[in-house]
């Protein structure tokens, strides 16, 4: 698979209107090839034909329970499975992730939701080898390049070397890209650690970042600060 | 236990008391009666009937012993008889002698009578110049005893009777305790009963004993009780169910109406004015959506059926996550999110649900957004304040009308339903923070809620 359009989808649900709701709508979304059935017996069937690449699944069917029709599939096959489901107690959706489901969306959902969802999940079982790392190889700001395999960043004056931390503080920023990523989050992927022990270590790390990144750093133009919060590395997208 | 043991002490104490209590008593008693003997009768008639004053009344004149007209009625009256004896043993005077006593004593009958008794008469001795005067009070009137006491042991007296007296007082404060403590044995299963009864816990307490029926009652209330709470637990758990099954129903038809809606509004065939009206729907489904989680939750706090999954967390990340997700999730002019922290809340963690809590205060900003459509600056505030962290949020919107934090604080949900939307949300944050001990505030003014305040308890408070 080279695209996540590519992707074969069983549709299991047994309201024949969401069904047919769901499988214009992914449709719209890009996808292609997408199978609807409305029990248990018919999704085995489908199954028997031809394994699909990524299954979503009800959880009340009338003819069995959806977390026992996961069982058996995957017993047979590893495939990625969403639960698609109207019951949002959280034991139904500990449940679930617990069985070692993909994903749990809880009906109603947001179309947009579900088709972000399965690019998600697609992309991390199919993809996730080369998409990720042409991701995190280079990020060009202005007319400085990050090279994130060489942890150093050139510019017009010559290549800078990043140390260890702050190659990873830009990592996790760049990993969130255009979100703020809190001051917490970061000392955590960075030190393991809360903020409060290494509050200004941080600001220290990120001024040094600064000089290496920004033209001005005292008036930064990609990795800004959102105050009281945490951190931001902003890159208009392509 | 502690209750039980205050009894105890209190039993014996009063023990104590009543020893007390009753010394005091037969000492009164005593005195009373010593006054009545003695005290009672009127110094003159005591005086009268002193031998010593009868002596003075004996005289001799012109050879004959004459007794005054008073003393010889006193002696008629009061005694048996009276009677003089010389130096001799000879009876030289008398009055009412009978005729079986002897008219002369030897000394030895007189060293005897002095003592003791003369023919079973009790008589009173008292030594003139001329003899010894005798009186005789009326056969088995007085009982005489002669005493004689070591001097030392005299002297000792007073200590020896302390000595008793204390004795006795130890005696029965040892039997108090002892009374005391078997009382207290056999009530201890009774209050531990008692004490698991507040524990909500089922009782089975033995029913012999000297408490037995006592315990049998115990039972019998441990047993109604526990059939309430069941009854109880029943109730609430079918209308969780209920609640939750309608939702249930709802959902499914509601993703149809989501996702015709939403995929109307981006349809190229409709007209803006068209696209606008399935764009209303979609929106109008996303609120119920968030209704139906609201209702759920709400009636699963309500009952106590929603175990909070309680876990160390820190409450300044967690409100940096709150805002880090608005602003991820899009937040944008005219509405913006401040937060300020005081730095004692840096590093500070607590015991809660955080999850729950985030939706509580998801609710709060979420309320301040949605009831000013036209924007709004929104702050949350952090500080500690005595054994609470203290979170408010304020903005500089409309504010909350006092109408709906009236309606939060009425115990039925309103039937008319106009404010049920609003105090829904505002009812969810209530519940989230008093499941977490906590204090939910509203500070009004002109009739109006500009902050809600939240106070959480230090963990180890």
């Amino acid at each position: 698979m080279n695209h996540i359009y590519e992707c074969k989808i069983l549709l299991v649900d047994d309201n024949r209107e969401l069904l047919s709701m769901v499988t214009r709508m992914l449709k719209r979304e890009g996808f292609s090839q997408i199978k609807a059935v409305s029990c248990c017996r018919e999704a085995k069937e489908a199954l028997q034909e031809e394994l699909p690449e990524l299954i979503i699944l009800d959880v009340m069917l009338p003819d069995g329970n959806g977390f026992s029709l996961f069982q058996e599939i995957r017993q047979k096959a590893d495939i990625p499975i969403l639960f698609l489901s109207a019951r949002d107690e959280d034991n139904d959706r500990l449940l679930g992730l617990g069985l070692g489901a993909d994903d749990y969306l809880t009906k109603p959902f947001l179309p947009k939701e579900l088709s972000l969802r399965i690019g998600a999940i697609i992309r991390r079982t199919y993809l996730s080898g080369h998409e990720a790392q042409s991701r995190a190889s280079d990020l060009t700001l202005g007319e400085r390049t990050v090279h994130f395999d060489q942890g150093s960043v050139k510019g017009p004056l010559g290549e800078t070397a990043l140390t260890a931390k702050e190659l990873l503080i830009l990592k996790k920023l760049y990993e969130n890209l255009n979100k703020i990523v809190t001051f917490d989050a970061l000392c955590d992927a960075v030190w393991g650690d809360g903020y409060y022990t290494y509050e200004n270590t941080l600001m220290v790390h990120i001024r040094r970042l600064r000089e290496k990144l920004e033209e001005d750093p005292s008036h930064p133009k990609w990795l800004l600060t959102a105050r009281g919060i945490g951190y931001r590395l902003s890159v208009p997208l392509s | 236990m502690k209750d039980l043991l205050n009894i105890y002490r209190r039993y014996i104490l009063t023990a104590a008391l009543l020893c007390v209590l009753v010394l005091v008593f037969n000492l009164l008693l005593l005195f009373l009666f010593l006054l009545s003997q003695f005290g009672y009768k009127s110094a003159a008639a005591y005086q009268d009937s002193r031998i010593d004053v009868l002596s003075s009344k004996l005289t001799l004149e012109n050879g004959q012993y004459v007794l005054t007209d008073d003393a010889r009625q006193k002696v008629d009256e009061e005694l048996a008889f009276a009677m003089l004896l010389n130096q001799k043993g000879e009876v030289i005077w008398n009055r009412n002698l009978p005729r079986d006593l002897p008219r002369s004593y030897s000394l030895t009958e007189v060293a005897s009578f002095t003592r003791w008794y003369l023919m079973d008469y009790p008589v009173k001795v008292y030594i003139r110049p001329d003899g010894l005067l005798v009186t005789a009070t009326p056969r088995h009137s007085m009982w005489k005893y002669s005493v004689e006491f070591k001097e030392d042991l005299l002297e000792a007296f007073p200590l020896y009777l302390l000595l008793v007296l204390l004795s006795n007082l130890l005696l029965i404060f040892a039997f108090a305790v002892l009374f005391g403590r078997r009382f207290y044995t056999s009530l201890k299963p009774l209050a531990k009963g008692i004490e698991q009864l507040t524990q909500d816990q089922p009782l089975s307490l033995s029913e012999h004993g000297i408490v037995g029926e006592l315990a049998g009652k115990l039972n019998e209330v441990s047993a109604t009780l526990l059939f309430q709470r069941k009854a109880l637990e029943k109730r609430d758990h079918a209308r969780t169910s209920w609640i939750a099954g309608v939702s249930h129903d709802i959902r499914t038809p509601l993703s149809l109406i989501l996702g015709f809606g939403d995929s109307l509004a981006e349809s190229p065939h409709l007209d803006p004015e068209e696209q606008k009206e399935a764009a209303s729907i979609r929106e109008n489904s996303l609120l119920i959506k968030r209704l139906i989680a609201d209702l759920n939750l709400t009636s699963r706090l309500e009952y106590d059926s929603y175990p909070l999954q309680i876990k160390e967390y820190a409450p300044a990340a967690l409100l940096r996550n709150l805002l880090a997700s608005y602003y991820n999730h899009g937040l944008e002019e005219p509405w913006s999110l401040e937060l300020s922290l005081d730095s004692s809340l840096e590093g500070l963690t607590l015991k809660g649900d955080p999850d729950l809590l985030l939706r509580a205060f998801c609710n709060l900003t979420d309320n301040s957004i949605r009831h000013n459509p036209k924007g709004c600056e929104i702050e949350i505030r952090g500080s500690l304040q005595g054994d609470f962290v203290k979170l408010t949020f304020s903005d500089t919107g409309d504010g909350i009308p006092v109408r709906v934090i009236k309606a939060l604080y009425r115990k039925e949900i309103s039937k008319s339903g106009d404010s049920l939307p609003h105090v829904m949300g505002l009812r969810i944050v209530k519940q989230i923070i008093e499941a977490h001990q906590g204090i939910l505030e509203f500070s009004l003014s002109r009739e109006v809620c500009r902050s809600v305040v939240v106070k959480l308890p230090l963990a180890d408070a």
